[in-house]
């Protein structure tokens, strides 16, 4: 391995180290604020890792493949790890809270988060079959272990179901990779493209592996019809740990997608069929996602079927591949501006209310009057997953539904347009109760000054990402470029 | 070419709203926050005159223009910041700056959460501003859509009745039309033949050719006709037409008196001016087919929409309830008028746009006069119900003026400018669609008869019926103060001044919608 080499995979080996280094102090000093802190620093150089090779102050190549030509550090991968690192970092800093809250004195939680950001990471920037799969089992194993990490029974029953499902959905991607190996010979995704180009049609062999890939993944990005998993994991796991995963984990796997189809799928033969099967699901996802939801009345519940449907919209962006890059620099936008608003909401509920298991909506009533600041945000954060004008959610929407236009799925975007006003009803119900409804109780909560800070910035981001669009596009744009 | 002067004029209300949300704290400063949201609402509509009186109608085109280019960097995206106002947009501007300074006067009774309502009061201002001002497709749509939030929350706080019921059954309408009106313009975006989000050509900027003319004789993405019946179906919920309209009740009755004025006077203009702008603007040309097709069917729906309208308005027992269902019958002859494009002498059909443009600023004025005394009247009676009330004008004899000009402009008296946008509609489609005009002028008389029933019914005889309001009440009524008199005269005046003198805005329209039927 050269230093070249070194330095491309340095935001993965730092954030590796740190995992290590966490655990030797877990053991050693079994403090849990320090391990905390020590990993936010690794985080931290990671970051500036990761910048450096996005703004090539070293002049390290990046982009081409390294490693046995299974990885490349692209700026495709750096834009997710700029999404990932943030996310993680924001993670850690609650858990602390968190962990004060529930009295927990072990550190797993933190070792095994950096474990699954690590795998992530280097998920998003695989381009080989093998690789993609182990960075797939390391990103998501110590997520089944956060989901079930309070050990009550319901957040056992929570862990085995994400793992029986979860062991099911890798099965299923597996065969669908090992397929495409048998009809190609080769686990490269270049390699792959290559070969099908040679092979004169769609047979069915094919077919039966893109759905199975589509299948496995369908569990991660949570659509329809593989999304039974998400509202009991919403509910069940704690508050953090499914910000964590509705955010990174799911536009890790929206990037491993992109990276799969951009890269081994894109030719004229299969392209028509991955776009139609993208189309329905989404469809599909849009569909059940929000008329499920209205009639939720846990907020944990809700959140799950809206982050059910909020993949869906993402989705279109893959499905309106056809014409360009539109479609993808939308979906890039959508991922890091879902990631500001989800965050805001979540670190603002856990922050509220991660004492009791108690999460129906009623909870939320008057907290306007109880705390503006913090229902401010929340009502922000809300807007946005509506997609209203001067929000990020907005200007998301619109780039994808545009790119459903341009690439001839009408009848999709209008099919968006609609679930949108379906979606507006059960947000604007939450945003009801926050903000007109007098409180009832007055249920104890305190928020620190972490939380605080997270919130406004998640709050602001939506707003200014949301006017001012044009920083948060050129970096899809990049991203997208060095794919293309 | 950035003048500045409109990025002010829209962006004041909602800065200054903020300003005050951040500066003044604590109960105290109640009287505060009101005066210093009437002091912004008040010099927003000084900028809003500047505007109105300093576009050169001579010179007519796009003036006052702010560009900024790179608003959202992509290239397939093209969109770019443009504000600039027209003939055509110069008087609604200015009717905008109006009725919020209006709104303003009219919510000094407001004393729940007072600073969140001026707040959104503003916010509220701020979009309609936009909605007329912006030139490039998205930025209206964003501004179209903005104003959701400050009418939602306005409507389901300080709103009476079943408010929460009327603010979510007023956003789900919209929205569904918003969804239309944004699949319309992703459709008008994704055609090759279009390289700008421009509305109009401004060549004072470089853009000498806009969307209107980029789509004449060209090919779109789908057939032509589907996407202006994505355009009319939003603007008609919004308008609102038959059967679309049923929103429109609920969310007037149940919204307090200022909300009602914005709501009537200027968010339904938003629709009209949508259908001049973009339906009547960009369909002209295009390669298969032409706005002139479907007059007939709108002249139909117009006709419809206004009778049915006015038959049940008829009907209605409560003030408010009765002013919103008329507001359906003269919105009809907004449509109406637009109907008359398809005549082919161009002075005739100009003729005909310009009265639904001018019926647009007319109702604003008449409308917001009416809920803005019968909101006065409901603060001292506690009740709208008409068979209650009686024996009015001895008691408010000022209010019931107020009310008496806005009813009789309402129905098209002579000498308001009610009758001169209704004859100016009459005179541009009879030629071309008698029928649906006749039956239309039909709305007319009805609108006489629920005007005067009401006004006989609320304002005259000896006082209020046995059941009704109780003598106390009526003998303490007392009239208006100083500060409910000047919403009221700022109203009222424009009313007799457009018309004993249309031609003060008539030829700033003509000009406008001469530029949009070329």
């Amino acid at each position: 391995m050269t230093i070249q080499e070194l330095l491309i995979l340095s935001p993965i080996m730092f954030l590796a180290l740190g995992a290590l280094i966490a655990i030797l102090l877990e053991i050693t000093t079994r403090n849990v604020s320090h391990v905390i802190y020590v990993s936010i620093v690794f985080l931290i150089l990671s970051f500036l890792a990761s910048m450096n090779l996005w703004n090539g102050w070293t002049n390290t190549p990046i982009g081409s493949p390294i490693l046995g030509e299974s990885f490349s550090v692209d700026h495709f991968a750096l834009f997710f790890y700029f999404l990932i690192i943030p996310v993680g970092a924001a993670t850690l800093l609650m858990m602390k809270t968190l962990l004060d809250k529930m009295d927990f004195d072990r550190g797993e939680m933190i070792i095994l988060l950096l474990l699954s950001l690590t795998g992530m990471m280097a998920l998003v920037s695989s381009r080989d079959l093998l690789a993609i799969y182990v960075s797939l089992e390391l990103a998501s194993l110590p997520l089944i272990a956060l989901g079930a990490i309070r050990k009550n029974g319901y957040a056992l029953e929570v862990g085995v179901k994400f793992l029986v499902m979860s062991s099911v959905s890798t099965a299923t991607l597996l065969y669908g990779f090992i397929i495409l190996y048998g009809l190609t010979g080769s686990t490269n995704l270049d390699q792959i493209l290559y070969e099908l180009k040679n092979m004169d049609s769609l047979t069915p062999a094919l077919m039966f592996s893109i759905v199975a890939i589509i299948a496995g993944f369908g569990f991660k990005m949570s659509l329809v019809p593989w999304q039974s998993w998400v509202p009991d994991f919403y509910q069940g796991a704690p508050v953090i740990v499914v910000a964590f995963v509705s955010v990174a984990s799911k536009a890790a796997a929206f990037a491993v997608v992109v990276r799969i189809f951009l890269l081994a799928m894109n030719h004229d033969g299969v392209i028509q069929y991955w776009i139609a099967i993208f189309a329905v699901i989404s469809a599909l996802t849009m569909i059940v996602g929000n008329l499920i939801a209205l009639r939720q009345t846990s907020f944990k519940r809700l959140l799950g079927y809206s982050s059910i449907s909020q993949a869906g919209y993402m989705l279109i962006g893959i499905a309106s591949i056809s014409t360009g890059s539109l479609g993808l620099v939308g979906l890039l936008y959508y991922l890091a501006g879902y990631a500001f608003t989800n965050l805001t909401v979540f670190f603002t509920y856990g922050a509220i209310l991660s004492k009791s298991d108690n999460d129906e909506i009623y909870l939320l009533k008057g907290l306007l009057q109880k705390s503006p600041l913090i229902a401010v945000s929340m009502v922000i954060a809300f807007l946005s997953l509506i997609g209203m004008p001067a929000t990020v959610g907005f200007m998301g929407k619109l780039f994808v539904f545009s790119s459903a236009v341009d690439s001839g799925i009408l009848w999709l975007a209008i099919l968006g347009g609609i679930s949108t006003v379906v979606g507006a009803f059960y947000y604007l119900r939450v945003i009801k109760t926050i903000v007109f409804d007098t409180p009832e109780s007055d249920p104890e909560f305190s928020i620190d000054k972490v939380g605080i800070s997270i919130q406004l910035i998640g709050a602001i981001g939506i707003l200014f990402f949301g006017i001012f669009p044009s920083f948060l596009i050129h970096l899809s744009k990049t991203a997208i470029e060095s794919l293309m | 070419m950035f003048n500045g002067l409109l990025t002010l004029t829209v962006f004041l209300p909602a800065l200054a709203g903020i300003a005050i949300v951040v500066i003044f704290r604590g109960k105290a400063t109640e009287n505060k926050i009101r005066w210093s949201s009437i002091g912004i609402a008040t010099i927003t509509f000084v900028l809003t005159l500047v505007v109105f009186f300093g576009y050169d109608t001579e010179r007519g085109g796009i003036q006052f223009v702010d560009y900024y280019q790179k608003w959202i960097p992509i290239e397939s995206l093209k969109s770019s910041y443009i504000l600039g106002v027209d003939g055509l947009s110069a008087p609604l501007v200015l009717l905008t700056g109006l009725l919020g300074m209006v709104a303003a006067f009219a919510s000094w009774r407001i004393n729940v959460r007072v600073k969140e309502y001026f707040l959104w009061l503003l916010f509220l201002e701020t979009s309609v501003l936009g909605v007329f001002t912006s030139l490039d497709l998205i930025l209206f749509f964003v501004f179209f859509e903005f104003e959701l939030i400050p009418m939602y929350m306005l409507i389901s706080i300080w709103g009476n009745g079943r408010p929460q019921y009327s603010a979510m059954k007023f956003v789900l309408f919209t929205a569904m039309g918003g969804v239309f009106l944004l699949i319309g313009i992703l459709c008008i975006y994704m055609s090759t033949s279009v390289t700008t989000m421009t509305m109009v050509a401004i060549p004072s900027i470089g853009i000498q050719q806009g969307i209107p003319e980029m789509l004449a004789g060209s090919t779109l993405i789908a057939p032509a006709a589907l996407i202006f019946i994505f355009f009319l179906v939003a603007f008609a919920v919004k308008l609102p037409v038959w059967p679309l309209h049923s929103w429109l009740p609920d969310a007037h009755t149940d919204a307090p008196t200022a909300v009602s004025i914005m709501l009537a006077g200027v968010l339904l203009k938003m629709a009209g001016y949508g259908i001049l702008r973009i339906n009547i603007g960009f369909f002209q040309q295009t390669s298969s087919f032409n706005v002139s097709d479907a007059a007939p069917y709108i002249a139909g729906i117009a006709a419809f929409s206004t009778v049915i309208g006015a038959v049940v308005t008829i009907r209605q027992t409560d003030m408010k309830r009765l002013i919103a269902y008329s507001s359906v019958s003269h919105m009809g002859y907004v449509l109406l008028g637009v109907s008359a494009i398809s005549h082919v002498d161009q002075k005739v059909a100009i003729a005909g746009l310009s009265g639904a443009a001018l019926q647009m600023f007319t109702h604003g004025t008449i409308t917001g006069l009416a809920f803005l005394t019968i909101g006065l009247t409901y603060d001292r009676t506690h009740t709208r119900y008409i068979p209650h009330l009686g024996g009015l004008w001895k008691k408010l004899p000022f209010i019931s003026v107020f009310f008496l000009i806005a009813g009789l402009a309402s129905l098209g008296l002579p000498g308001t400018s009610g009758f001169v946008s209704e004859i100016m509609v009459f005179i541009g489609t009879f030629k071309v669609w008698p029928v649906p005009t006749m039956i239309a002028a039909f709305g007319v008389v009805l609108a006489a008869g629920y005007v005067l029933w009401m006004i006989q019914r609320t304002l005259f005889g000896e006082g209020p019926s046995t059941g009704g309001l109780s003598k106390t009440v009526y003998k303490n009524l007392t009239d208006v103060g100083w500060k409910e008199m000047i919403p009221m005269v700022l109203l009222g005046f424009p009313i007799l001044l457009v018309g004993v003198w249309p031609r003060l805005i008539t030829d700033m329209l003509e000009k406008g919608i001469g530029s949009i039927i070329r």
